[in-house]
């Protein structure tokens, strides 16, 4: 409710009608969006487009009166949309997620290879199960603001959440993942 | 080792410079209410079919053109062949007060890291009063001249003056158009423009003119940037202002036309 009030009390440009320092507003929540569309795409010139997409529709929707109780799980929500949308899109199915060509030719480095097997199973989960692991495990966000972020119930993205540690990681018992 | 942990070198593997990429999506938020009204009359021309929409696209584009090529950010570029003119109301001893402020930028060797930043949570280069983000470029036989965007924050008040200096070539940068001032430093032809370089550029920021627009807490200036060819793409600015002085470094590779923005540690 507190960033309700934020919106409201922003002062109105006179001919639009728009808050006038939204920047000032989303700002603070772009490097979050940004790190979660890395996360999530695994290549960072997509992500960064994601990312601007998702600050203009964010934009978009709060000149027209949005008011979300919680800015932060909103924002990253939409941000979340866009890179599911980006997978979908045509123009972006030349980007090689996750793979990158250089950790097969480096030096057979333990923790890099580690990396690439690691990333290639994060994509291997379906979208909304790979949401709720890099919101728990990159953005280390408490369950229920990932439930919040991933318009679910907090059961349910728990659930996600134990089915896909079990995927990623089927030698380890789930308590165990989860510290 | 946790998998949370694996995770989080997993993925910082490719995750690139957050803070660099974070600067840029902010910087292209503050400049884009002009082109968030224009998605607003895509809206309405929806529904126009056949020549009613032919129009309505040439109707869009030459609002597009008008917005980039009048409008107020831009218009200020095509300050390029203006001749430095300070205005008569001026007062040369407060800007000269400014001036004999040393340069508190030091060159680095050639071969160091350039270190770059601070960075400003809303615009690019600068965590002060004052920030800095480039956009196209122009060449010359003599250098580059990058279209750059000058945020102030709108509170600031009187004079601000603005150096820069190659730090690991010593070169000075020079600035073009309106605001460049103090002794010519050299003259240059930039797509047919005989203009004069200058090594200092000044901002009056209690009249700034008409063509200046604000974005919420931020003024935008355009402002031509000039480095030469032998620039390293490692650059120190410093803006002094009555009550403030303010360094920041930028970096940038050459080969792109956004090149002074910040650039990615990885790309």
């Amino acid at each position: 409710m507190q960033q309700v009030a934020q919106i409201m009390a922003l002062p109105r440009d006179r001919r639009t009608g728009e808050p006038d320092d939204l920047p000032g507003l989303l700002a603070p929540l772009i490097g979050p969006g940004i790190r979660l569309a890395c996360a999530m795409l695994h290549d960072a010139q997509t992500a960064e487009d994601v990312v601007q997409d998702a600050s203009l529709i964010a934009w978009r929707k709060l000149s027209a009166g949005a008011e979300p109780s919680n800015l932060k799980s909103w924002f990253l929500g939409v941000v979340a949309n866009e890179c599911r949308n980006a997978r979908r899109h045509k123009w972006t199915s030349s980007v090689v997620i996750g793979l990158q060509d250089r950790h097969h030719v480096g030096p057979a480095d333990e923790r890099v290879l580690r990396g690439t097997d690691l990333r290639r199973a994060l994509v291997r989960l379906a979208h909304s199960d790979r949401l709720v692991v890099v919101l728990f495990f990159y953005l280390d966000l408490p369950l229920d603001e990932v439930a919040a972020i991933a318009g679910v119930s907090v059961s349910a993205a728990r659930a996600r959440l134990y089915r896909a540690i079990r995927r990623l990681r089927p030698d380890l018992e789930v308590e165990e993942a989860l510290l | 080792m946790s998998l949370r942990v694996d995770i989080h070198d997993a993925i910082a593997e490719v995750a690139g410079d957050e803070r660099a990429m974070a600067a840029r999506v902010v910087a292209a938020m503050v400049v884009r209410p002009a082109l968030s009204r224009t998605h607003r009359r895509r809206r309405w021309t929806a529904p126009l079919r056949g020549i009613a929409s032919l129009v309505a696209v040439l109707l869009g584009i030459t609002l597009i053109v008008g917005l980039l090529s009048g409008g107020r950010v831009l218009q200020d570029w095509h300050s390029y062949s203006a001749k430095p003119q300070p205005s008569p109301n001026v007062d040369m001893a407060l800007v000269a007060q400014l001036e004999a402020r040393p340069l508190d930028l030091h060159t680095i060797p050639a071969g160091a890291e350039c270190p770059t930043g601070p960075y400003s949570a809303y615009s690019g280069y600068g965590s002060g009063p004052v920030s800095l983000i480039g956009g196209l470029v122009k060449h010359s036989n003599w250098g580059n001249y990058f279209n750059s965007l000058v945020y102030t924050d709108v509170r600031l008040t009187g004079y601000v003056i603005g150096r820069g200096l190659d730090l690991k070539t010593g070169h000075a940068v020079v600035f073009i158009g309106n605001r460049a001032i103090g002794p010519a430093v050299g003259t240059d032809n930039v797509e047919r423009n005989r203009v004069q370089q200058h090594g200092v550029l000044l901002l009056d920021t209690d009249h700034p003119p008409a063509t200046i627009t604000d974005y919420g807490k931020l003024r935008v200036w355009g402002i031509p940037v000039g480095l030469d060819w032998d620039s390293s793409g490692c650059t120190g600015f410093q803006f002094d202002g009555t009550s403030f002085s303010q360094t920041f470094v930028v970096s940038g590779g050459w080969g792109g036309v956004t090149m002074f923005w910040p650039q990615s540690e990885n790309g």
